[in-house]
């Protein structure tokens, strides 16, 4: 059974309270267009729900629209539908029986749900349900689906109808055939018609009670206000992402370091150990970090979109986004990009045109996201140490590059591969309602669920092969290291205990850096780094761009590694990481990272493809590895060019 | 519906309303808005002016650029036309 309705109707609503939490997402074979699939049973029926994308008329413009069309009509699958279940607005219930007619004229037994008949009962709209029944020759269920009434109604009609099978024959056909002839406008008859029958069924239509979210929509429709308006609320978010978010993001932390630890006491060292904690739990680690700053966005722009808000988002940013040819639709997913890209890109679905919502796509991971926080952290501690000033106007910069990369990057893809203008504006305003908390968390959980599903698991996969890259092949510990452990436990056994462990960690460090040095990781570090000293790096920062290819953020534990600091000492002191770095000398005695050096790491930083979740979420949305290496070639191609003139300019400049 | 008073509904003064006359070069995004409610003979209302702008049609609100609604070509309702009469002309 397939559930159709106009957008804002409450048709998620309904659906999930006749599946509850059980529902399945997943993408239409082949195609990008999500749908969930949910059960209820009704005396002992079993029936399948399948929740089909809104739309307006069966005659559809967009990937959603023409799915849910030919999903009703059958033609997708070659599958007709047992039967459909509509969701009407009260409120709009012309634009609602518009739809209606179209579906019966399909020739499906059909139910309709007239949904949300509390706030039409408010604006005095009063649309009589046996007497509808009556005209459309089949049920209809009057219901608050947002409050629970009406539900068990629904189930029982469901049900009566699962058990009887088609009992109606659902004869119907609105338009004469002489109306093939009506060429002018063929919604002008299918209106007439909703017009007649609503005559018939309601009492007269009043505007009363719409005036509350007109006086609201003055101000968040304003082309200033409501831009202003628009970024407080996007600003309160991320408050709430970077704030809230720490909390849990240090317990998986916790809970990972917990469960390496725990591993370590019951395996042996050796490889075993080193892949089950570095590899796997390290790896696996690293990427859930970012789930509770992914649902809490997911979680906010869920309350933001039922509230009506979003619309008015999309309509007060339309104007500025329509310059890099991208709609309004498209700043959504672009700010919350800020947070992570992967939420960014599964929110670019609400943008209808399909070549805008690619672009959105390819350009989000540009923005910067928390991940790249910690690298820039690195930096601006290398250059401004104690100067909070110029740290706080260099991450503003590369915030900044970020961002112009974006938008600049969009205009292009508009101008070249992509062509075409952008889709004029046409936006359902809805009445503004107070979001459902329910609703909002199913959203949350769905999203999680797919995030951790589509990621997780290659993400396992490529955590594991980087671990491989950075362990083997095996070398000898050398020779004066081998000396240092001995003169180590000497001292130990003379009772120096302080000046034993000490030079046990310089040992240790050292023989971890040797071991990476030799691993393939370190052999590739070296081997590009003729291709990286263009841009100021030598082959340690090269290792550190080869073990950051999936995850950006372990360049900082790499450079902890390759420099000799230790990985745990990252953590507990990172001043003393950065000040170490600060010291790094070539071998020539010059130190490594000079102000060209930074800037350009910097820069690559900002530029560069390095997350292989997104990568994978990219593929998801766009069906396929052709856009996801695309989008990598791009951004690694931008980011070595622009590194490459940031570091020989600034080389330049400082001489 | 008069001829002679046909203008363009991006012409429509704020808080007025009008009836659809006809569209010009029908697309998708068009239709999209026909399906919406937008369509010959149907009255719509001018809420907020400027691209791009917000209509009303049947008690719902749309957002439409005005480059789209420059191809539709309404007729007002008159000086004193409000729309709640407009609502059951066809």
């Amino acid at each position: 059974m397939l559930v159709a309705g106009n957008p804002n109707s409450g048709k998620t609503t309904v659906f999930n309270s006749l599946s509850g939490l059980r529902a399945q997402t997943a993408n239409f074979p082949g195609t990008t267009v999500e749908r969930r699939i949910g059960r209820m049973k009704e005396n002992g029926c079993d029936l399948q729900l399948v929740d089909l994308p809104g739309l307006y008329n069966l005659s559809a413009a967009t990937p959603e629209e023409k799915i849910a069309s030919e999903m009703i009509k059958g033609t997708l699958d070659g599958r007709r539908p047992d039967a459909i279940l509509i969701i009407a607005d009260a409120c709009h219930a012309q634009r609602s029986l518009f739809l209606i007619s179209q579906i019966l004229e399909v020739g499906l037994p059909v139910v309709v749900a007239l949904n949300m008949i509390d706030m039409a009962h408010k604006r005095g709209i009063h649309v009589d349900p046996k007497q509808l029944s009556k005209e459309l020759g089949c049920v209809v269920v009057p219901m608050v689906a947002r409050e629970g009434h009406g539900v068990t109604e629904l189930k029982e009609e469901l049900g009566a109808l699962a058990r009887c099978g088609s009992n109606h024959p659902a004869k119907f056909t609105l338009l004469p055939e002489s109306c093939s002839a009506c060429t002018v406008c063929p919604f002008q008859e299918r209106y007439n018609w909703t017009e007649e029958l609503l005559a018939r069924c309601s009492s007269p239509n009043s505007e009363a009670g719409e005036q509350r979210t007109e006086r609201i929509d003055r101000v968040l429709t304003h082309p200033v206000a409501g831009v202003g308006v628009f970024l407080a609320v996007m600003l309160g978010v991320f408050f709430m992402i970077f704030s809230v978010a720490t909390i849990p993001m240090d317990l998986i932390d916790g809970m990972f370091a917990y469960t390496g630890s725990w591993i370590s006491t019951w395996v042996a060292p050796g490889d075993l150990r080193s892949l089950l904690v570095d590899g796997i739990v390290g790896g696996v680690g690293g990427i859930l970090v970012f789930l509770p700053q992914i649902c809490i966005l997911f979680f906010f722009l869920a309350l933001l979109e039922d509230s009506g808000y979003l619309a008015r988002a999309a309509f007060v940013m339309d104007r500025l986004m329509r310059r890099v040819g991208l709609p309004g639709t498209a700043f959504v997913p672009l700010l919350s990009s800020h947070a992570c890209a992967i939420p960014g890109i599964m929110a670019a679905r609400v943008i209808r045109d399909p070549r805008d919502r690619l672009v959105t796509i390819l350009v989000a991971p540009l923005m910067t996201c928390s991940a790249r926080i910690p690298v820039y952290a690195m930096i601006t501690a290398l250059l401004f140490p104690a100067q909070p000033l110029k740290a706080a106007l260099l991450f503003t910069g590369a915030y900044s590059l970020g961002i112009i990369a974006a938008l600049t990057m969009a205009f292009l893809f508009k101008k070249t591969i992509l062509r075409g203008e952008s889709k004029p504006l046409v936006l359902d305003l809805p009445s503004y309602r107070v979001p459902s908390l329910k609703s909002a968390l199913i959203y949350t959980y769905d999203r999680a669920k797919v995030f951790v599903q589509q990621a997780g698991t290659i993400i396992l996969l490529i955590s594991v092969v980087l671990w491989a890259l950075a362990t083997y092949p095996k070398t000898d510990v050398p020779q004066e290291i081998v000396q240092q452990l001995q003169a180590a436990d000497l001292l130990a056994a003379q009772g120096m205990q302080e000046s034993s462990e000490a030079m046990r960690v310089s040992a240790e460090s050292a023989s971890g850096r040797h071991a990476l040095a030799n691993s393939f990781a370190g052999r590739m570090g070296k081997i590009i780094e003729p291709v990286v000293a263009p841009l100021g790096f030598d082959w340690q920062i090269g290792i550190g761009i080869v073990s950051s290819f999936a995850a950006r953020e372990v360049i900082v534990s790499t450079l902890a590694v390759v420099y000799g600091v230790g990985e745990e000492s990252v953590e507990e002191d990172p001043v003393g990481l950065y000040e170490t770095l600060g010291r790094a000398k070539h071998d020539d005695g010059t130190p490594v990272f000079t102000v060209a050096t930074s800037i350009s790491l910097l820069v690559f930083y900002v530029l560069a493809m390095q997350c292989l979740p997104t990568q994978v979420v990219t593929r998801r949305e766009t069906n396929g590895w052709k856009w996801p290496i695309f989008q990598f070639g791009y951004m690694t191609l931008l980011a070595y060019g622009a590194a490459f003139v940031a570091y020989q300019v600034v080389a330049a400049i400082s001489g | 519906m008069s001829h002679l008073s046909q203008i363009r509904l991006d012409e429509l003064a704020i808080h007025k309303c009008a009836i659809v006359h006809h569209v010009e070069a029908q697309d998708d995004d068009l239709e999209r808005l026909m399906a919406m409610g937008l369509c010959n003979g149907r009255a719509v209302e001018l809420i907020q002016a400027g691209d791009p702008m917000i209509l009303r049609v049947y008690g719902s609100r749309i957002g439409v650029s005005a480059r789209l609604a420059s191809r539709i070509i309404v007729a007002p309702c008159g000086p004193e036309g409000t729309c709640g009469e407009s609502f059951h002309t066809s």
